[in-house]
């Protein structure tokens, strides 16, 4: 569970990743972040607790400021080797996190999904008794 | 002797992937007490999580993908009954006299040659059905991919896929397949080797995580946890079947890093570099038979890449398509126009498996010039083959995938260089095996599991003393009505 506050910051970092491109919605109009933390709980508690931390300390920088903080870790995860590693597992922590949750396609109660729909993701798959996708 | 301590298997298996669920099914036809012990969780085909998140979290270990030490490649590895072959594409190719004839020499193990693994494939092949895909069946990706082939004067074939009536021509999405295939068409192991084994009587826990063992004169111990208690478990042998990953892990746990020198070295993934092309036209890559042919093409082979028609759901190719913010957004509100076509490297520097003094998995796996050298030879195609089929725009990820994760335990015949010997047992320790993609002694640079299959053929042979025919359905038992 996320309390609201950790929700927030999760809201902040994922409205800089996903701002909004009409028709998408940003991040924070979707119910993304409540996928968050069954995200967390599948991965490592270590990295969990880090990834959490990192997000609550980022929770404070300004949108435009944090945009340039995302672009130089973005530039430096380019880095081969030792150098880039640090850089490329935060990527993988924020933005990974971010975006899974944003196109999981589980934005809506009743099942059908903005985001896949406005991607024109649609699925489907018959076995013997169901056509459902 | 304490009773407790008797032998209770002949055989205790950890893994139900693609080593590990045909070893067990040719055991117990051989009359052989086995139990099969998997960390995953059994799924009924119609119980398969249907989206891609809830797949990824339920089916994969760490909750999808598990970074290398330094973030360069993502690893994917499958945790469920039937491990990778339940998330797997199921494409499955025999290897080809390169790749044997490299094994060889690596091993010391003559029998890695076209005759000598043929009668393995064969028997393997006899429990599933191979299909190749129909021109009918291939997607805009496809015809694309094709369409670049044939102008720019490339070989290519149809992909050979184990499946059964897919029915894509009435609608049927194979993207879904990987996240565990509803119709039972996909030949995953709960599919075809696990049912069989089932009716020769293998016994099957699932949720148990093997942790480490004890190798003893009498048979092997293993322990570790079942849905949160401690457990342990006694066979006259134990099999790893854990794949690369999961079996050098319990060896090094066990403490077994000192006496096996080669443990945890020699791992390779057949790092995938992933392209996208832009189109105004719409390609809808993710419908029918997503994944139909393949490179066929002997400069690719010599130059160490194959290229791989291939595609991804929304959160896949969110995760690869590289920035953020608007521009991202943009090119994902373009998923029906993306085209997919990634290079599969055949790797050479090979990675190392260890440790953390947590006890964490570390895999250190570098993306090496000649590695590089390789991918920047088939992106130069990959870019011609766009340009000549009108891609308006082409991206490349920066990130690198891991699918095919092999070696830790290589086999050999030389205990510097080798963990498993050519009977498949474990250097200095003869009640305990290894039978997965660990035994890899390098890249192949072909899809993998067909060839696990085999070994596991092979393993069974090694591990009975004589010839195993394929596995047959018993015949139904007819119930009595109360
Ligand atoms: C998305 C994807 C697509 C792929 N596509 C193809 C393809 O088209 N063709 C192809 O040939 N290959 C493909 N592969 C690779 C292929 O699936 C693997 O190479 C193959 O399954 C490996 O077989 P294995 O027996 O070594 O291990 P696995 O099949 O991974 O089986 C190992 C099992 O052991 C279990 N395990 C691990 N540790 C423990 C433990 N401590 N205790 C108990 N159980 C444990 C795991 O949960 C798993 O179920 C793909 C893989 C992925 C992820």
């Amino acid at each position: 569970m996320m309390n609201a506050r950790q929700q927030r910051a999760w809201c902040h970092v994922g409205d800089v990743l996903v701002p909004g491109h009409a028709p998408l919605p940003k991040y924070s109009e979707t119910r993304a972040v409540e996928l968050i933390p069954r995200l967390l709980a599948a991965g490592h508690p270590d990295d969990a607790s880090a990834i959490s931390l990192v997000v609550q300390c980022l929770r404070v920088v300004p949108k435009p400021l944090l945009a340039m903080l995302l672009h130089l870790v973005a530039a430096a995860s380019r880095l081969r080797g030792a150098p880039g590693g640090p850089f490329r597992l935060l990527e993988l922590g924020l933005r990974g996190v971010v975006l899974s949750s944003y196109y999981a396609g589980l934005d809506a109660a009743d099942g059908e999904s903005r985001i896949h729909g406005h991607l024109g993701y649609h699925i489907s798959c018959h076995t013997g008794t169901d056509t459902s996708a | 002797m304490q009773p407790s301590r008797i032998p209770r298997y002949d055989y205790v298996i950890v893994g139900s992937g693609a080593g590990g669920s045909p070893l067990a099914c040719y055991l117990a036809a051989a009359g052989k007490r086995v139990l099969l012990i998997e960390a995953g969780r059994a799924w009924q085909s119609g119980q398969y999580p249907d989206n891609e998140f809830d797949a990824s979290l339920q089916l994969m270990w760490n909750g999808g993908v598990e970074p290398s030490s330094d973030g360069a490649v993502a690893l994917l590895r499958g945790r469920a009954l039937g491990g990778g072959t339940v998330v797997n594409q199921c494409l499955l190719d025999r290897f080809d006299e390169v790749a044997l004839q490299s094994w060889a020499q690596r091993s010391g193990i003559d029998a890695f040659s076209l005759a000598g693994m043929q009668r393995h494939y064969d028997v393997t092949e006899q429990h599933l059905s191979l299909e190749m895909i129909r021109e009918q069946d291939w997607n805009g990706n496809a015809r694309l991919y094709v369409d670049g082939f044939e102008q720019l004067g490339y070989g290519w074939a149809p992909l050979r896929r184990g499946q059964r009536a897919c029915d894509v021509h009435r609608g049927n999405d194979c993207i879904r397949c990987l996240g565990g295939c509803p119709r039972d068409a996909k030949q995953s192991m709960p599919v075809t080797f696990l049912p069989l084994a089932r009716q020769h009587g293998i016994e099957i826990i699932t949720e148990c995580e093997i942790d480490g063992l004890v190798h003893g004169a009498q048979g092997v111990t293993l322990y570790g946890r079942h849905q949160g208690q401690r457990v342990q478990y006694h066979g006259a042998h134990a099999v790893l079947a854990a794949g690369s990953l999961g079996s050098t892990r319990i060896l090094l746990n066990s403490g077994l890093g000192d006496s096996l020198p080669a443990l945890g070295h020699g791992f390779y993934c057949h790092p995938q570099f992933v392209t996208f092309g832009v189109y105004d036209r719409i390609i809808d890559a993710h419908r029918g038979s997503f994944q139909a042919v393949k490179s066929d093409d002997p400069r690719f082979r010599a130059a160490g890449f194959k290229l791989e028609n291939v595609f991804v759901g929304p959160m896949g190719a969110a995760y690869l398509v590289p920035g953020f913010g608007r521009q991202h957004l943009a090119a994902m509100a373009e998923y029906r126009h993306l085209a997919c076509i990634e290079v599969a490297v055949r790797d050479v520097t090979p990675g190392r498996i260890s440790l953390q003094k947590n006890g964490r998995l570390k895999v250190d796996k570098k993306i090496g010039a000649e590695e590089r050298r390789r991918a920047r030879a088939g992106l130069k195609v990959i870019r011609d083959i766009y340009r000549a089929t009108g891609a308006r725009r082409v991206i490349e990820s920066p990130v690198q995938i891991g699918l095919h994760l092999m070696g830790g335990c290589a086999q050999g015949t030389q205990r510097a260089h080798s963990v498993v010997n050519p009977e498949f047992a474990v250097h200095g320790m003869p009640r305990l095996h290894v039978m997965d993609g660990s035994l890899f002694p390098d890249a192949p640079g072909i899809n993998p599991s067909l060839t696990i299959m085999a070994l596991a053929h092979r393993a069974a042979e090694a591990l009975l003393g004589g010839t195993v025919a394929p596995v047959v359905a018993t015949a139904p038992r007819i119930q009595e009505s109360a």
